[in-house]
This record gives structure tokens, sequence and C-alpha cells, in this order.
């Protein structure tokens, strides 16, 4: 896992959209942009490039929607992180803290 | 007018989504369609309030990303139609694949299969049956002119073929325009080249980059494509190859009697649509190759009675080229071809059970893969060159000395250059394999003897050359050519489709 790290941006946040809760295309796009306070906007492109990419690594599950399914036609589909994009959304995590940490150690060592 | 140009967005966008792979559509286009709907109503009740900027934004975004993202998922298809085993019709193949055995797919109805033979009836109804016409002085109009309406017929056919191709997902019978689709992009540019005179001292580029464009960044263009396409679908490789294989003849016919070489044109043509017809209507690797083989020995026997029936060279040839022709000048003719012309049909085909293996072999084995794949390429490209080679080509090689040695040199050092890049791949494959099943390693040793006699077999028959008959012995080149080519049909068709399957499974 520690090897599939750095993640690039928009896959981190798309991935980490997904830790909390499954979430569909939409919403995804939605919590990327508040996440990244409006820097980051996904195109359709963009994101659904990164989900296949998410889907065939076997880091994020794409099933129907359950509160969906009732409608009429196709129910929606939603992602949800596995257990191995859990881990390596974690490996990132644990990678920015170090390099967060560092940095505030140099930053504070400039100061003094 | 907001809802209105939100609905032209949603529109645009739908225009958008078709240039992504079918595979990419099938999984996510109607997903992306809603996403972006919603997305441009909400920028649209936004922008009620706050002006276009919203909905301009989300158009600018799509734009922006939509290039990239449709490369990607290209690349992404390609890479795993490569990865695909060969039981499966992939992404760029058509509907209607049968759980037969590997390469073996639904028959197509006529009408579609029909589809995979029009461009070759093309060819053949308005180039060859018009320059028949023309030969019998039924017709009055001259060589350009019918070039003029061929190009004009190809290039309309083929951007309708395209379209309608493209639109129903790369059906199996849209293998068969693939050259031509090449042709119509790559014509332009050598015709340019040709007529583009850049006097620049001793190096003549304006004889050097026609030549160098037609002779050398073309066939290997076109043996990339070959390539590409086997190891994606072998039964598209076998549609694709069909005109490579008249065009490898094409020299043969060079100075025939013009009517006799028109007619004979004309019938090698309408064959060739028929075997395209049969090929896509019977959905079997195993026949097709067959059908193949026999379009090109139909075609060769053809053209070498042709030229030797009606032969017409310039007074100035040399003397033995006057001579009356024997079996002899008939067989060295027609037999170079086969083999040639057999490089280009099973070649792709074996690469994709060399694949199979080289997946399981790791790093190490997808290394020794993609070397092999270097040299084939290589190989094919310089078999290409090899029969559209003529002595007025590239003006650094009539500089070296004497155009017949250096001219074969050019095209028999690519061809086995490839040939031993092929075997050392090969052979790299072989040695990370894991596994000591006695037939699995059989199948590798197999697939490397094909590779190595390869570059020998190609080599050595046409490093003699077409034009010179009578001066070299050709032997060798059949002592090794012709076992080759029984061990290639072999491995490709029905007896080691199985057994091959079976060994790398």
């Amino acid at each position: 896992v520690v090897e599939q790290v750095p993640l690039r941006e928009a896959t981190f946040l798309i991935m980490l959209s997904l830790a909390g809760e499954p979430k569909h295309g939409y919403a995804i796009m939605q919590d990327v942009e508040a996440l990244s306070e409006g820097r980051v906007r996904l195109s359709t492109g963009t994101l659904y490039g990164a989900l296949k990419r998410l889907l065939d690594d076997g880091w994020i599950r794409r099933t129907d929607d359950e509160a969906d399914a009732t409608g009429p036609g196709r129910p929606r589909k939603v992602y949800t992180l596995t257990r191995l994009g859990r881990r390596v959304v974690e490996a990132e995590v644990e990678r920015l803290r170090d390099l967060v940490a560092v940095a505030r150690l140099r930053t504070a060592e400039g100061e003094l | 007018v907001i809802s209105h140009a939100a609905r032209l967005v949603v529109r645009l966008h739908g225009v958008l989504l078709r240039c992504y792979p079918r595979s990419f559509r099938d999984d996510f286009g109607a997903e992306m369609r809603a996403v972006f709907a919603k997305a441009a109503v909400e920028a649209a009740t936004e922008a009620a309030g706050r002006g276009w900027g919203p909905l301009a934004g989300l158009v600018w975004r799509e734009l922006r990303d939509w290039p990239g993202a449709v490369v990607q998922a290209h690349w992404r298809a390609l890479r795993e139609g490569a990865a695909m085993d060969g039981t499966m019709e992939t992404a760029v193949g058509s509907s209607g694949r049968s759980s037969g055995p590997e390469d073996e797919y639904a028959p197509v109805p006529w009408r579609v299969a029909l589809l995979a033979g029009l461009p070759h009836a093309l060819v053949a109804l308005t180039g060859r049956a018009m320059g028949v016409a023309g030969a019998y002085g039924l017709l009055s109009w001259g060589s350009s002119a019918l070039e003029i309406v061929l190009g004009v017929v190809l290039v309309v056919s083929t951007a309708a073929a395209m379209a309608v191709a493209w639109r129903r997902g790369w059906p199996r019978w849209s293998a068969s325009w693939f050259v031509y689709v090449f042709a119509v992009v790559a014509l332009p540019l050598g015709i340019a080249l040709a007529r583009w005179e850049l006097p620049l001292g001793s190096w003549q580029l304006g004889v050097l980059l026609p030549g160098g464009y037609a002779r050398l960044v073309v066939p290997f263009l076109l043996a990339m494509m070959v390539v590409v396409v086997g190891l994606r679908n072998r039964l598209k490789a076998l549609l694709m190859v069909v005109p490579l294989v008249l065009l490898l003849w094409e020299p043969v016919l060079e100075f025939t009697w013009y009517p006799a070489r028109t007619f004979v044109g004309l019938l090698a043509w309408l064959a060739a649509a028929m075997t395209a017809i049969l090929i896509a209507r019977a959905g079997s690797v195993r026949k097709g190759v067959w059908m193949v083989l026999g379009l090109s020995v139909l075609v060769g026997v053809t053209y070498t009675t042709a030229r030797t029936g009606y032969a017409r060279f310039p007074a100035d040839a040399p003397a033995h080229y006057h001579l009356p022709p024997t079996a002899l000048d008939w067989w060295n003719l027609l037999a170079p071809g086969v083999l040639a012309s057999a490089v280009l049909i099973l070649e792709p085909l074996l690469m994709r059970r060399l694949a199979v293996l080289g997946r399981r072999g790791g790093r190490m084995g997808r290394r020794g893969l993609r070397l092999s794949l270097a040299g084939l390429v290589l190989l094919l490209a310089a078999d290409l060159t090899a029969s559209w080679w003529t002595p007025s080509g590239l003006a650094v090689v009539r500089l070296v000395g004497g155009y017949e040695a250096a001219s074969s040199l050019w095209f028999t050092l690519p061809a086995a250059l490839g040939g031993l890049l092929s075997l050392a791949g090969a052979g790299i494959l072989a040695a990370a394999g894991r596994g000591g099943w006695m037939r699995h390693e059989m199948a590798r040793l197999l697939l490397v003897f094909v590779l190595t006699v390869v570059p020998i077999a190609v080599a050595l028959p046409l490093t003699s050359g077409f034009w010179d008959l009578r001066t070299f012995p050709r032997i060798w080149g059949y002592v090794v050519g012709v076992p080759w080519l029984g061990a290639g049909i072999w491995l490709v068709t029905r007896r080691c489709g199985g057994w091959a399957s079976r060994a790398a499974a």
C-alpha cells in the first residue's frame, strides 16, 4: 500500500469523499469541491476517469443505490471505499501528516 | 433563455461523450450524462441570480478536461483490450461473441458481412474495372482521371463507413476499412512531400523525405496497426491484412502488358472482397487463416502467370530479361511472395499466443514480450518495404554503391534485426516462465522456433530480389521458409488453438 502513495490530489479528494459514506457521482463532485474549499472542481470526464481507475485497482466498489431501487428506471450507482482503498487513504494521510510535521518543525526553526 | 442554454450544453455534453470508447460509455455514459445534467440545472438556477458565470464555468471545465480524459480512456481501453484473453471479441469488436473455442465468434448476417467486402469491391469496380474498360478502348479517361475518381469514391465511402462503425462500436466489418482509413490519412501527406521541392544541397531532402515517408514511415505505421489489432482481435487482424496481401503482390505485375495487368487486378480485388465477406460471415479465425492464405496463393498464381505470360520489359533492360520465361521463373516469382504474405498473415496471430504467455511471466516476461513485439513490427515493416522497393527510392541508398545491393540491405537488415529481436524477446519470455508443465514449455519452444526462422525465411527469398530472377539460388529460402510456413499455420489453426491455449492456461 505504501508504494501506491503519493496520490494525485483529485484522486485523494475523491477517496477522502468516500471515506465517510458511500456516494453517487454528483455527491462526490460536490464533496470534492467542498473539501478543497472550491479550489478543485471536477468535470465529469476527470471524475469518471478517476473512478474507473479506482474501480480497476480495487480501491472502490460500485453498487446499485438501494434507496433508489424502488423508483422508475435504472437505480443510481453508488461508490464505496474498499478495505484496500481505505488503507491507501490512511497511508496517504500518514504521509501528509509526516510532511506537515516536518514542515512545522522547519518553519519553527526558521522563526527562532 | 438560461434554461434553453442549459439544455443546449447538456446536448453538447452528449456529443462529447460519444468520443469516449464504447466500453467506457457502456459503463459510465448514462451516469456521466445524469451527473452533468444535474450540474447544468444547478448552474442554470444559480445563473438566474448571478449571471452566466456558473454555467460558463461548468462548460469551460468540461471542455478543458475533455481531450485529456478521452485520450486516457482510449489508452486504458487499448491496454485492456491487449490484455484480454483470446476468447473475447473486445470493446472495439462487435457484439455477438460466442462461447465456443478460442477465436470462434458468432456468424453475422450476410448483409452485415457484405460491408467487410465493400471497400475491396469499390477498388475493383472503380479503379480496376475502369482500367480494364480504358485498356480496351471502352473508356476514354486517362489514368489520372481514374485515380481522381477512385480517390473521391474511397474518401467518401471510407468516411461514411467509419462514421457508421464509430456509432456502432467498431463492429467486425470495420477492420476491412482500417487500411483505407490509413491511406486516406497518409496519402495527402505523401503527395504533399513528393511535390515539395527542397533544394538543400547534396542531401536531396526533396527525394529523401517522400522516399523515407513512403518506404519507412508508412510501412512502420501499417505494421504497428496490424500488430496492435492482432493483439486485440485476431479476426479483425485477418480482415485488415486482406488488402495488404494484395498490395504485397502488386509489384509482381510490374512490366506486365497493361490490359492483362488491369484484368487480373480486377479479379484479385473481387476475390479479396469475397474473402473478406466470407471471413466476416464465418467469424472463425481458423477458417479465416486458410481463406487469406488461399487468397494469397490465388492472387500469386494469377499475377505470376500474367507476368510470365504477358511480360513487357523496356528495350534497354538486361538481355536475359527478354528470354522466354521458364517454369522456374514462374515459381521464383510465386514462392517468395507466398512466404512474404504468410509472414504478414500469421505473425500477428502468433504474437497473440506469445502475449498470453508473456503476461504470465511476470515483469521479465512482459519485457520479453515488448521486445518481441518491437521486433515483429520491425520485421513486418521491412517486409512491407521490401515489396514496395524501387531503385528510384532514397537518394542516399543509391549513393552507397549500386542500388541493387544497397536496396536489398535496406530491407533485409531491418527484417533480420526484427527477427532477432523477436527471438531474443521470446527467449527472455521463455526464461521468465514459471512452472514445469511439459506441454507449456513445448508451446514456448515452438514459438521460439517459429520466430527464429522467420528472418531467414523472409530475408533470403526477398534479398535475391524480384527483378533479378535468374542469378540467385533460392533453395535456402525454401528449405527454412516452407517448414516455417507449416509450423506457423499449425500454430494458428485449430490444432494449435486448443493445444496452445490449454498450455497457456
